[in-house]
């Protein structure tokens, strides 16, 4: 868990154990799943696939890559959970709406 | 006695053990989500509808949004901006574990990729102006500009931000390290939320 400026955090001598290794893998993953994104929707052109189940496809790996962000990037995993309520409850919110407004004004996508 | 244990806690501890400047980060940055989100789905809602009195009535609305093409620029700008995220997730790093030189090389980086990402986005928005989509003219150009600018905005803000933490990491070495890194990790969390936003952004608005 991350704090920042705690009697108990580690001084100049105790330095944290170094995850830049890890980040790197993350960037990759995250790098994969932006690739695929940009290529549905252009392999889609000669319609393979219905047009839902592309929105379907491209809102899940969106959400997925949040999650990701949120989780270790912004180290949501192993923070205090209280945090993660926070933010996390607005975006269920925000996701919620946007699927109803997609199936109200555009419910060709639906 | 206990009540002397009490005022204690709540002088010397008044979060509990919860670090209260974090704390009203998540609790702003909740509150960004819902305003990207009204701006998001007012976008969904509205980029059919052109506007009556407009020259561009029988613009249709599908070739506007081929501007984007393959959405190469776009896909550039997420790219620098998934970058940013990495180099900025390693300044903290750095930070944490004690390798100033680190942390500001990757510092500098992140503020580099913003500025590259501003630059982009400066380009774009000519480049669909030029085209004949305004603010003004239909309900798709409004919303668009609305939705990115503000986000444009939000990624000058952290420029900023990030910038004023170089120049004091430069002028004051010792002031952050592995015991004081939480300038760095707010600044951190405004910065992955602005690369959050845009996956958001990226794909509602310009994949689907």
């Amino acid at each position: 868990m991350a704090h920042g400026h705690d009697e108990h955090a580690p001084t100049e001598h105790e330095a944290h154990h170094s995850h830049a290794k890890l980040y790197v893998i993350i960037f990759f993953v995250l790098l994969v799943m932006t690739g695929i994104e940009i290529a549905l929707p252009i392999i889609n052109k000669a319609e393979i696939m219905a047009k839902q189940l592309e929105v379907a496809l491209l809102l899940g790996l969106m959400t997925i890559k949040g999650a990701i962000v949120m989780m270790f990037y912004m180290h949501l995993k192993g923070d205090r959970r209280m945090f993660g309520t926070l933010f996390v409850f607005p975006i269920v919110c925000v996701l919620l709406m946007m699927l109803g407004f997609f199936a109200l004004f555009q419910p060709e996508l639906w | 006695m206990a009540q002397a244990v009490v005022r204690d806690i709540d002088k010397n501890d008044p979060g509990r053990g919860l670090d209260l400047r974090k704390l009203g980060m998540w609790t702003f940055l909740g509150s960004e989500v819902f305003f990207f989100g009204a701006l998001v789905v007012t976008h969904l809602s509205m980029r059919g509808v052109v506007a009556p009195s407009s020259s561009k009535a029988n613009y249709d609305v599908a070739a506007v949004r081929n501007l984007f093409g393959d959405n190469v620029l776009t896909s550039i700008l997420a790219f620098i901006l998934l970058t940013s995220s990495l180099t900025m997730v390693l300044a903290l790093d750095g930070v944490k574990t004690n390798n100033q030189k680190r942390f500001r090389f990757w510092l500098g980086a992140t503020i580099a990729c913003g500025l590259v990402f501003l630059g982009g986005q400066v380009y774009e928005f000519y480049h669909i102006v030029h085209e004949g989509v305004t603010i003004k003219n239909m309900m798709f150009g409004s919303t668009f500009f609305f939705v990115t600018g503000f986000h444009g905005t939000h990624v000058a803000v952290g420029v900023v931000w990030l910038t004023s933490l170089l120049v004091s990491a430069i002028r004051h070495p010792e002031r952050y390290n592995a015991g004081n890194y939480m300038a760095v990790e707010l600044g951190g969390l405004y910065w992955h939320f602005v690369d959050l936003v845009w996956v958001l952004i990226f794909t509602v608005i310009y994949l689907i």
